[in-house]
């Protein structure tokens, strides 16, 4: 019997070489879809409307329901995943375009890169230098409490992955999770090096958890951070508090201002590189988040005014939360060294003032949320003006 | 200044390897009073479970840019210089519509899926798993769009490759797609959703579908789906491992084994709805240069493979192989060739172009399906009598099915369409209440009516009603015409009235609109008018 490997291959079969009538000129796909830009993108052709939500979502293309429900009846998605609403969700892309090949390629050469830090590091003896306090309070405890800290927001993200309504968002919030136990993974593959080359950090996780659940610097966050994995239930409000609220504020204000400048002044110029991955993943986020609910929802044509109050409803739970995280992490300078009034504390007062001042700028006035400087910083560390 | 103590050690042996890294991640996890899963189980975890594919984020990532690199570089060089997407033998690329199409709702899906795993499970090394499987579905999901945008760029009918996700909202095959490769990964007890995805879909029937198809994609001239199939089927691996440690997360509590062989016997049957007559119709309806009939290959990967040596795997934690294995090898010799009239007679809603089976396929069929021909093959023949490819005939070959009393229905739970032309099993004979010689039955329940395939889907419905509820294609469409309903689909070419379905591979004679207008066929509910299509 003829198996299919035995007809010589057609590829360069003569037959082929005629050539056929088009039977269709438009060649590229989605020509029904709005593009983001001039034309429509290789990432929009790759994804758009892969989901197949029916009309009564907005922006779906099928009709009728789902044909298979959650037992109790909770149908496959609906519009009460939500309280957020808009005309077309299909409308919301990220402006960066980022697909799973271009996400792949920047973590690959975001690893590689850690790879080559550790091997130039180690030779170069970079480490020479690392305040020691700084190494043992902090390296050693702190740092992975942060790892923690990020691995409860990428717990947070699944149900967000699952329920969302459209599949660019879809894309964006996978590449955001992923983003989020990447910092996890790289500050303990951070403390793998550091363990090799000084006998003063330690891998171990032990002292960082005790850290994270017993010590006053990591409780308002852990506080945020556990009530977005278990009890936050709408995916557009989790997105709003991580990337609108938690992240420009606590995020910027931790990795920035603590792990990035307080390292370096202390001789760590590792934590900083380390970081940077984090920083510049927080800082892709933030597009993605500002489309969402700048264009998308606030922007929306016959939804906007209402989002808009949506978004100011959901400050008001989860701003008093983020500013008590915003407290508890003054703590950390001074596990730091950092105490108050030294001229290190008083530069991080005046970061985080500018972090609030660039959070109101750029998050804040998306939903129209009056809200001065000093109502966020008053009564954090030291918070009122720097002179 | 109070510095740090430097280790004794030189930098030749400082290094940080992934699975160093990997080492910790069990580690990570933590719990706390509200902590839960979003998605409730009726099983218990274990969260001690380990994951067998130890990956980081940043491997992981190296891992897939170097496939990427191969594949995608494969494409945009050396295949597009040969022009392959020219050389594809038509019916297989229009076949490939198809399942390019089904496929990329499967993987689009299982993104979704593989998240609500990873918020079920207690174990920081299994939700790492699924990460990476969420990841993966991405780039698959990626994979199979680009794999259309880049047929649709070379093949001279790129119509259906480039715009069927919005003209498969019309699709009564896509309807089918949906339940068995989407909803049914993404709704439900988190365990259900991995047997359905990772345990069935992914670990048995995958491997005909996406393995065996690029032997034969090859053969047709098709060197495109190999190079991105092969791809996708690297990642698969991990998945069926994520599958099975699924069940290793759970057999160790005896509670947990009261639901796990009826859930299994559950996902099963669904996925086989949906996967063996789909890919037994690629293979043996799109192929034109064939190998081996499709039931020795299902008997091959699914009988044996999976439900013999994979599912012998867990025999020794009380799991047995489904039940309704039988049920589904019986199906496996004549069910894609009626999934294939099923397909031709509503051909203006694919979204593709198919022909007839001529006489060289029919001296197959009949070679390795005896009395193919006189059941089946003489249909195709009288619809090809009556002239359904030419649109100046003004006929489609619902109007034969009506007139011979051969209803399609589709089954409330799996959403498959049932139609019996070939031989009925033995001892199986046609009544009121199973009109069509197949499994069908019929029936009402809270006002209304519904059919199911079998006993496997009657089960599932009567155990938990709730779960299907939504309309199928006949109930949403009774009483629309059908170039409204391919109209207000978008299914048409770019001239606006040119359709891209087509029953035939001409180049000429294409069919509009208005010669599907002038045909005059409506669709009807089948459980209430008594009729799935209807002249007026």
């Amino acid at each position: 019997m003829m198996q299919a490997s035995d007809y010589r291959r057609a590829l360069l079969n003569p037959r082929y070489d005629e050539s056929q009538p088009i039977l269709e000129p438009q060649r590229v796909p989605l020509s029904f879809a709005n593009p983001y830009g001039a034309r429509i993108s290789e990432y929009e052709q790759v994804l758009l409307y892969n989901q197949p939500n029916p009309d009564w979502i907005a922006g779906g293309l099928g009709v009728g329901g789902w044909s298979t429900s959650f037992p109790g009846g909770r149908g496959t998605w609906e519009n009460y995943f939500t309280e957020a609403r808009t005309s077309d969700w299909f409308v919301f892309r990220d402006p960066e375009g980022r697909w799973q090949r271009p996400y792949v390629a920047e973590k690959a050469d975001q690893w590689r890169d850690f790879q080559r830090a550790v091997s130039t590091s180690a030779s170069q003896k970079l480490h020479r230098g690392l305040n020691g306090d700084w190494a043992s309070r902090v390296l050693s405890g702190h740092l992975g409490a942060l790892g923690l800290h990020d691995y409860g927001v990428f717990m947070s993200l699944a149900a967000p992955i699952r329920d969302c309504l459209v599949d660019t968002l879809r894309a964006a919030i996978v590449s955001s999770s992923l983003d989020y136990l990447d910092n996890a993974q790289m500050i303990q593959a951070e403390k793998l090096y550091l363990a090799q080359v000084t006998t003063t950090v330690s891998a171990e996780m032990a002292p960082s958890k005790a850290l994270w659940h017993g010590d006053g610097a990591w409780r308002g966050a852990r506080t945020l951070v556990e009530r977005l994995w278990g009890d936050s239930y709408d995916h557009i409000e989790s997105l709003f508090a991580i990337h609108m609220i938690h992240e420009p504020l606590f995020g910027r204000f931790v990795r920035e201002e603590f792990f990035t400048r307080q390292a370096a002044a202390l001789g760590d110029l590792f934590t900083p590189r380390v970081q940077w991955y984090a920083i510049r993943s927080a800082d892709l986020a933030s597009r993605w988040a500002i489309e969402l609910f700048g264009r998308t929802l606030a922007g929306d044509p016959a939804f906007g005014d209402y989002n808009k109050r949506l978004m100011r409803y959901w400050a008001e739970t989860w701003l008093p939360l983020e500013i008590a995280a915003l407290q508890d992490a003054w703590q950390l300078w001074s596990a730091g060294g950092a105490v108050e009034g030294s001229p290190a504390r008083r530069a991080a007062e005046q970061g985080l003032r500018d972090i609030v001042e660039d959070w109101r700028i750029k998050y804040a006035a998306l939903f129209d949320l009056d809200i001065s400087v000093d109502s966020v910083t008053s009564g954090v560390g030291g918070g009122g003006a720097v002179a | 200044m109070n510095e740090v103590d430097l280790a004794n050690t030189t930098n030749i042996n400082v290094r940080v390897a992934a699975q160093d890294v990997h080492r910790w991640l069990q580690d990570m996890g933590w719990d706390f009073q509200k902590r839960r899963s979003k998605y409730p189980s009726k099983y218990r975890f274990n969260p001690a479970t380990r994951e067998q594919f130890k990956l980081i984020v940043g491997e992981y990532c190296r891992m897939e840019e170097e496939k990427d690199e191969r594949q995608y570089g494969s494409l945009a060089d050396s295949l597009a210089r040969l022009e392959a997407g020219r050389r594809i033998e038509p019916r297989w690329a229009e076949m490939m519509k198809f399942v390019s199409n089904f496929l990329e709702m499967g993987e689009y899906a299982s993104i979704a899926g593989s998240a609500l795993l990873y918020d079920a499970v207690e174990s920081p090394e299994q939700r790492n798993g699924y990460l990476a499987q969420v990841e993966d579905e991405v780039r698959h999901t990626n994979q199979l769009g680009y794999l259309k945008k880049y047929f649709a760029s070379q093949y001279h009918d790129p119509a259906g490759f480039t715009n069927a996700r919005r003209h498969r909202a019309a699709n009564p095959l896509f309807l089918s797609n949906r339940q068995q490769a989407c909803e049914s990964f993404v709704s439900g007890d988190p365990v259900l959703v991995s047997l359905n995805l990772q345990m069935v879909a992914e670990a048995c029937f995958t491997n005909p579908l996406v393995v065996a198809m690029t032997q034969l994609a090859a053969a047709n001239g098709d060197e495109i789906t190999p190079t991105v199939f092969l791809s996708i089927q690297s990642d698969e691996l991990r998945h069926m491992a994520n599958g099975y440690n699924t069940i290793v997360s759970i057999v160790d509590d005896p509670d947990n084994m009261q639901y796990l062989q009826t859930d299994l016997e559950n996902a099963f049957w669904i996925q086989h709805r949906g996967f063996t007559p789909m890919v037994g119709r690629a293979f043996e309806y799109g192929a034109v240069k064939r190998g081996e009939p499709w039931a020795e290959t299902w008997d091959r990967w699914v009988y044996e493979d999976w439900g013999g040596i994979w599912m012998g795997r867990f025999t020794r934690f009380g799991l047995k192989s489904p039940r309704n294995l039988a049920d589904a090898k019986m199906d496996a010799y004549w069910g894609q060739h009626d999934a294939f009239a099923v397909m031709y007679a509503l051909w203006p809603l694919v979204g593709c172009r198919n022909e007839l089976p001529n006489e060289e396929d029919q001296e197959w069929f009949e070679r390795h399906y005896p009395g193919w021909y006189g059941s089946i093959g003489k249909v195709f023949e009288e619809w090809r009598e009556m002239g359904v490819a030419d649109p100046a005939n003004r006929t489609l070959p619902v109007e034969w099915l009506t007139k011979a009393g051969k209803h399609i229905a589709m089954c409330r739970v799996c959403q498959s369409p049932t139609l019996k032309l070939t031989p009925s099993r033995p001892g199986m004979v046609p009544s009121a209440t199973n009109p069509t010689g197949c499994d069908l039955r019929i029936l009402e329940y809270r006002g209304r009516h519904h059919a199911f395939c079998s006993q496997w889907c009657e089960r599932m419905y009567l155990t938990e009603p709730e779960r299907y509820t939504g309309q199928n294609f006949f109930e949403i469409f009774d009483g629309w015409e059908l170039s409204d309903i391919v109209k207000a689909a978008g299914g048409v070419r770019s001239d606006g009235r040119t359709l891209v379905a087509q029953p035939h591979l001409r180049a000429d004679r294409l069919w509009t609109l208005d010669d599907l207008r002038a045909c005059g066929i409506r669709v009807r509910n089948p459980l209430t008018a008594g009729v799935s299509f209807e002249k007026h």
